[in-house]
Order: C-alpha cells, then structure tokens, then sequence
C-alpha cells in the first residue's frame, strides 16, 4: 500500500518537535528563575516596606505626643474641655512625659490627662494602638492641591469686595468641597458638612490594602515597642487577640494565619524625649543674620552651610520631640 | 510514447528546497542560540540580582546590628571597638589626659568597666528606678522620668544634693528637658573677652614691650592686674555648671562692659567714657562645684565612647559647654584643654567656623565637621589625612580612639590645591563607609558585592547610610546603590549586646530576668 505520508515529512516533524520540546524546556527554565527572582524580590520589598514602617511608627510617636488630642467635639469629654471665649478648644498635649513637670501624658493644658479612663485602652502605659497603612480615599481634613491666587479685586471702587484683603474666599478649599462651602454664601458651611471634611471618607484603596501596618507598645511613659509589619494581617498579633467584628476581616482563622505565615515582623524599641534640635545664639545672631529675618537668613531647607552664606537652619526646633535611641530587639518580646 | 516522469527534483526545486532548508536550519539554530544567551543573560543577572538582594540584607543587618563595626559573638580580642576596661590596660589613661593616645573613646567599651576603674562611679544615695511596674499584664518603665518635684529647686546652686552631685550613667534614667539638672545655664550670647580686651589693655615693659603672664605666655599682662587679665566666658554664668571644687575663693573680676570698644584708660580716640571698668563680685555664691550633674554626664560620656558617641547619648538640644576649676586664682574659665570643651576652635569637639568661644550646639559643631564611627578594618593611612598626632603605622586600640576623637572637615574647600577639605572628606567617608566584600571567596567570574554601612554625624543629622557595589567581571559594570537608613542607634546597639560575649535577651513578660548590657551600670 502506497501512503500518501512522506517518510521525510515526519523526520522534520520529529525534528521541529524536538526543537520545540527543547526551546519550551529552555523557556521553563527561564520563567522558573525569573519566578524565582520575583520571589526573592518580593522578600527585598517587603523588608524595606517593614522599615518603611519603622519611620511611620516613629512619627507617629512624635506627632501624637502634642497632637491627635482633640476632643473638641466630644461633649461628654471626662475631663472636660477648657472653654475660651465660650469655645471648646482644640486640645494639644505637651508631650509623653510632660515638659513641664515630668508627669506622664498626654496632659492638657490644665494638667488632666487625655488617655480617658480605661487603662486598657491607648494610650495608656501598657496597651497598644495598631496602624494598618492602607490609603483612605479621603484623609482627614484633605484639602486640593488647588490653590487660588485670592486675588483682591481692585478695579471696581463700588463692589462691597473692593479691595478686600487676602482669604476673602479662603483656601485651599477640602476635597471634593466636603465642608460644602460656597463663595456667594460663606455660611454655607455647616457643622455636619464639617464633621465629615474632618472625618474624610476612610474607606480603604482596594489597591493600597494589605501592604504593611505598624502597631506601636508603650512600655513606659516615653518608652516604646514599635513593630513594622509588611503583609496583610493589619497588625493583629493572633486570632486570639482579635474582636468578632475584627475577625470579619478575614474569611477564617486559617487565612489569617497563612498570612501571618508570609508577613515579615520587625520589632524595635524606642525612646522619645521631648528635647527638640538645639538653637544657639550664634545660629540666632550671627552677625551675617543682623540685617534679615532669622528664617529668611537660615532657612531651613538650604542644602549646604558656608561661612557668608545662606544656611541650613536644621536646627530648628521639633515641636513633637525627638527620637532618643531606637533599638532592634533581638528577639520577639512577649508584649507589643 | 511513453513520457517518463523524473523521479527526483530538479535543480530548482532542489536549490529551493536546500535554501528553504537551510533558512529553517539556520532560524531554528538562530533560535536556539538566542534562548540560550538569554538564558545564560538570565542566570548571570538572576546571580548578580541575587548578590544584591545579599548585599541589601546584609546592609539592613548592619543597619540594625551594627555587626559591621562590632560582633558581639566574637571574643574580646577580636572586637577592637570594644574595651573591658582592666585597670592594667594602661592605654586608657586618665580622665583629663591630654596624650590622644591615653584616651578613651571606644563606642563598645562596657559603662560596667569604666566604672569599676573609677571613672564612671555612681553617687551613692541617688535613688535608681530598677524596680519596673507589671501593668495589663506586661512589665513596663523600665526607663523612668522623675517628677518635677523630685528635684531640687531648679535656682538652687547647692552641689551638695545628691541628684546634682551624681555622676554615673543611669540606663533607667530619661534625660528629659523638664529635669532642672538638663538644663545648661550658661549666657548664650557670651563671647570670650580676654582677646579683645587685651588688644587695647595691655601692660608695657621698660622697652615699651608687652607684658605676657608667665604662666599663660601667650596672655598679656593688664597694667591694673598682676596676673593676666582674666578669661571670661559667659559673664556671671560660669558660676552655675561647674563640677569642681577647689575650695579657692572666687575672686572679684574687673571687666569692661562692652569688650568691642575699647577701654577709657587707652587710646583716647577710641575710648568709650561710658564703657568702663566694673567690679563683679561673687560673694555669697558656693565656692564649691555647682549644678555638677550636666558637665559630668558630658565628660564621662566623651572619656567614655567619644564625641560621635557623646552625641548620640545626649539629647539633641544639648550645648557641648561647662566650665571647671583648675587655676588656683579662682578663674573658673580657664583650665586645662578639656575645660573648654565644645568652645574653642582649638580643640577637637569644636570646628573651624569662626573663633567665637560660646557655647555650641549640635548643629554648630558638626555642619563643616563630621563625626564618626570608623570602620576597624579601615586602612591605617594616617598620612591621607593627618589625624591627632603622633601618627601611628599600626592600627591599634590607641588609634582607633584618637580617630573617635577627632573631627573631619566636611566642606568642600576646592580651593586647596591639595584637595583641602573635600580630601579629608573623602578620607573620612570612606573610612566610615569601609566597602567591605559580601563574600570572602567566590569563584572568579562571579560579581563581586561589597557592602558598608557609613555612621556620622552632620549638620545635627545623625546618618546611617548603606551602600551596596556590585562589580561586573563579565562586563566590567560596576552598580551603586546608597540609601540613608533608619535603624538601631548606637544605644540600642549597646543595648543588644552583653558586656561580656553575645547578644543581650530582653523582654517584658515580668516573670523573664533580663540580660545585663553594654550599659549596665
């Protein structure tokens, strides 16, 4: 019987199969490594997403020991909120350890602590605050970036505006104008349009979720256990620790643990001290300065310092403090 | 007629299909070849990113272990920075030596060994907070601000209470600002006026040549004094950060007012009629050493790990200035080198800029000088860059401290023709910043990493910076990559090891006993 098949025909089969077979092997191979890369790499990111984590965890200790204290709007506030001028006022605290008498804050201006009366609760010595850094869709107070000129109107004497000095219509307005304000009636803001310009919409960025979180110990009155997470168990220690509602985060306790078992914790101990960066009177009064404004003269994002010469004014004072010494810990303490 | 039909091909179809042929031959081989190159491109990249990613993790380990410049499992012997401070180790010398090489001034010498030979002894009496609270379960303040009023009364000048007459380091104690004994009391805007001064006042010999004190040769005699006229630093406030006590009597200083203008009993063209000579006294103040406690923490902290190290213990709105008494006379300005410590240009913890001797803070001393912690491998090339003198050929302890004692010119000078000061910065950088390699062997077409992690202080910025290198064989590339890193301190490095051999365990469950530490008292 005749076959219509070249036996040719299949030997180039054979052989373009073969060369085929080998350049697939040989493509594996090379995804595999690359695979392999990515993975490792991916280990690179999170280790520096974790040390990331470490600064935000230091600012956060040095903002909140003056601010995040207010309690202006809460009318129950025990202890109360001072009044001036028949307002309650934006409270701020004057440090972890107070700098005026060394007692434990955050104090008020009275001297009466903001920490409430649950001991076991932030930010009393001996409990935790968690921060899982995902990206709000709206932060608090935002504002556009969209600034106005303000311009003063200057052209027509009649107009009730001639002339009107700066922030006639102020700005930079919030985001998406939250506060709803409106320039033909600037009563237009009201306090539950307020509320929520200060509130933000705190709804998580699908994309920005799950990255890395710190949660901060106080274990002392300025001593503290930061610990930098990369990974997206939002900084939940275990299941244990975890509220009914909190648990909702994660489909089951296997879950969470499996992603516990991806997540890189890093555990630091830190102490803040109030004392900000010095200020000397030859930095105050140098005779190059005489002529201007100190913070013209030693401004304080200049580059570099020379004798005759616009200077750094690194110095400058921190309003929150400073970091005194951070530590890694060796291994991981019980509490944190 | 028969036709017969050719069995094989012709010519052209034959030249077609060997040219196809080929073409399909040459592509598949084409083909192959290029996967392969890419292959191997991928393997010596995956290599090369690999060493890298190494290299970062090495750097972060240094970054928070500070292994670089310390290795706490290895033997006393084989950690140079790090001194235990035997009574019979005659390098350390005394507290106030001038000999560079008598200095102390290694990062990782235990607080324990420098206090059991004296120089960092504890009060006895000061209360210690080393009795920590258990709340919610864990142990906490085990670091422990005092209430205000613990202290004394921040006025008083009694150096007789205990607080103020402490002179160890206390790892308990927070260094906080409301504490009065943090608080430098000094005239901030007070200049030394005996230059000046003595540009207009001095005193004449019979062939009309200056008078000079021939305990100080370099001061002239003023014709109202028999010694020469008195260095005055910050007016009346050298009484209150003193940490002596002579016992001499303080004596009365005669000063001019203004030292810019000249006196009324010279040059009458330039003489200032209001700017006369006026009597300060000190009766009723201590003759004793007052508010003590600031001054000692500083010079024990520079005698015990350096000025980099003394910076980075002391809180950043520290002013590096006290005075102590050693003239007899009572002057309690002027004493041996270290008194004016962080006022003079002169001296090592004090830069170029300017020869106002005021006190400093942080950011003065160190925006065109830098401070750092050398790499102890780092060559022993004291002639790139002159350090203290004597000039050592042998890299040992003694060199190691004078190099944590002495300062390096940041600013880029370019007008030196020898390189100036960015020589001495480039000198200073890479000594800091050793590259140290990743690997001790590696087979030769391997990349070869190398890794440092640089520690200084600048411009009051303390910095860590990491560097990775990566240098191609293959190709010749050679990659940097640098970051400035966030990490333990060099406190908390102490924190990490024990004073003897190995890492220090710490933890706050209150039934766990903690390691004791480099800073263990």
């Amino acid at each position: 019987m005749h076959s219509s098949i070249s036996p040719r025909s299949g030997t180039i089969l054979i052989i373009v199969a073969g060369i085929s077979a080998l350049l697939a092997a040989m493509a594996l191979t090379f995804l595999v490594q690359m695979r392999s890369d990515v993975e490792e790499s991916q280990f690179v990111l999170q280790h520096a997403q974790a040390k990331l984590m470490l600064a935000a965890g230091c600012n956060y200790i040095q903002e909140t020991s003056r601010v995040g204290w207010d309690r202006s709007k809460d009318s129950s506030a025990t202890p109360p909120v001072p009044v001036v001028d028949g307002l309650r006022i934006h409270e701020e605290a004057f440090g972890w350890v107070d700098v005026r008498n060394g007692k434990t804050g955050p104090l008020n201006r009275a001297g009466a602590s903001l920490m409430g009366s649950d001991t076991t609760k932030w930010p009393h010595i001996g409990t935790f605050v968690r921060c899982p850094m995902f990206v709000r869709r709206v932060p608090p107070y935002a504002t556009t970036l969209a600034t106005g000129s303000n311009p003063i109107l200057t052209k027509d004497s009649s107009s009730p505006d001639y002339t009107y000095p700066l922030m006639r219509y102020p700005d930079p307005q919030p985001l998406e104008n939250l506060n709803a304000y409106d320039h033909a009636s600037p009563g237009s803001v009201t306090d539950a349009r307020y509320d929520q310009f200060a509130k933000g919409d705190p709804t998580p960025l699908t994309a920005s979720q799950g990255k890395a979180w710190f949660r901060i110990f106080r274990d002392g009155p300025a001593t503290f256990i930061i610990t930098c997470g990369s990974g997206a168990t939002s900084g939940f220690k275990d299941w244990g620790e975890m509220s009914t509602i909190e648990r909702e985060q994660f489909p089951n306790r296997e879950f969470f643990y499996q992603l516990k078992a991806t997540e890189l914790r890093l555990h630091y101990r830190v102490e803040w001290t109030a004392a900000g960066v010095e200020t000397s009177y030859h930095n105050l009064q140098h005779e190059i300065a005489r002529t201007h404004d100190h913070y013209e003269s030693w401004p304080p994002n200049a580059s570099h310092a020379w004798s005759s010469s616009r200077r750094t004014q690194t110095w400058l004072k921190s309003p929150v403090g400073t970091i005194r010494w951070i530590q890694r810990l060796v291994t991981e303490p019980t509490f944190w | 007629m028969t036709r017969t039909h050719a069995s094989g091909f012709t010519l052209i179809e034959m030249m077609i299909a060997i040219a196809l042929g080929m073409m399909v031959v040459y592509t598949a081989i084409a083909g192959f070849r290029v996967a392969s190159q890419t292959i191997t491109a991928a393997k010596r990249l995956s290599l090369e990113n690999s060493l890298l990613r190494s290299g970062y993790f090495e750097a972060q380990r240094q970054l928070d272990f500070w292994t670089n410049l310390d290795d706490p499992t290895a033997l006393d012997t084989e950690r140079p920075l790090k001194r235990t401070g035997n009574p019979a180790d005659s390098s350390i010398g005394a507290l106030n030596s001038r000999d560079y090489s008598m200095k102390r001034g290694l990062p990782f010498t235990p607080m324990r060994a420098l206090q059991s030979e004296g120089v960092w002894p504890k009060s006895p009496g000061v209360p210690r907070f080393a009795d920590p609270k258990t709340v919610n379960g864990a142990r906490v303040g085990t670091i422990m601000p005092r209430d205000l009023s613990f202290y004394p009364p921040p006025t008083s000048a009694n150096s007789n209470d205990a607080l103020e007459a402490d002179t160890g380091f206390d790892p308990s104690y927070s260094w906080s600002p409301h504490d009065p004994r943090t608080w430098i009391r000094v005239d901030l805007s007070g200049k030394e006026r005996n230059w000046v001064q003595q540009q207009y006042v001095r005193n004449k010999d019979a062939n009309n040549k200056d008078v000079t004190d021939p305990l100080y040769p370099d001061k002239y005699v003023h014709p109202d004094f028999p010694e020469h006229f008195p260095l005055v630093y910050n007016g009346r406030y050298i009484l209150f950060s003193n940490p002596e006590n002579s016992g001499a009597a303080l004596p009365t200083f005669r000063i001019i007012p203004d030292p810019n203008k000249s006196p009324l009993l010279l040059d009458g063209a330039m003489a200032d009629m209001n700017n006369k000579m006026v009597e300060i006294t000190y009766s009723g103040y201590p003759t004793a050493g007052t508010h003590t406690w600031y001054p000692h923490q500083m010079s024990r902290l520079i005698n015990a790990m350096g000025y980099a190290a003394l910076c980075e213990y002391l809180p950043p709105n520290s002013l590096y200035s006290w005075y102590t008494l050693v003239s007899t006379r009572g002057d309690r300005t002027e004493g041996a080198w270290f008194n004016k410590f962080g006022m003079h240009h002169d001296f090592e913890f004090c830069n170029d800029n300017g020869g106002q001797k005021s006190a400093r803070g942080i950011w003065r001393q160190t925006y065109p000088s830098s401070y750092g912690y050398i790499n102890p491998r780092a060559p022993n090339d004291f002639n790139v860059y002159p350090a203290p003198d004597p000039p050592s050929p042998v890299a040992t302890d003694k060199n190691l401290r004078q190099r944590f004692y002495a300062r390096y010119k940041s600013d880029n000078d370019t007008t030196d023709p020898n390189g100036g000061n960015a020589k001495q910065l480039n000198w200073f950088i890479t000594r800091t910043g050793l590259q140290e390699p990743l690997m001790v062997e590696r087979p030769q077409n391997w990349p070869e990493v190398k890794v440092s992690v640089a520690r200084f202080i600048k411009s009051a910025h303390h910095v860590a910076v990491a560097k990775i290198s990566r240098f191609s064989p293959m190709t010749g590339e050679l990659i940097e990559l640098s970051w400035t890193g966030l990490g333990t301190t060099l406190r908390g490095a102490r924190q990490q090891r024990l004073p003897t051999t190995g890492w220090a365990h710490w933890d706050n469950d209150p039934g766990v006993t903690n390691d004791p530490t480099l800073d263990s008292p």
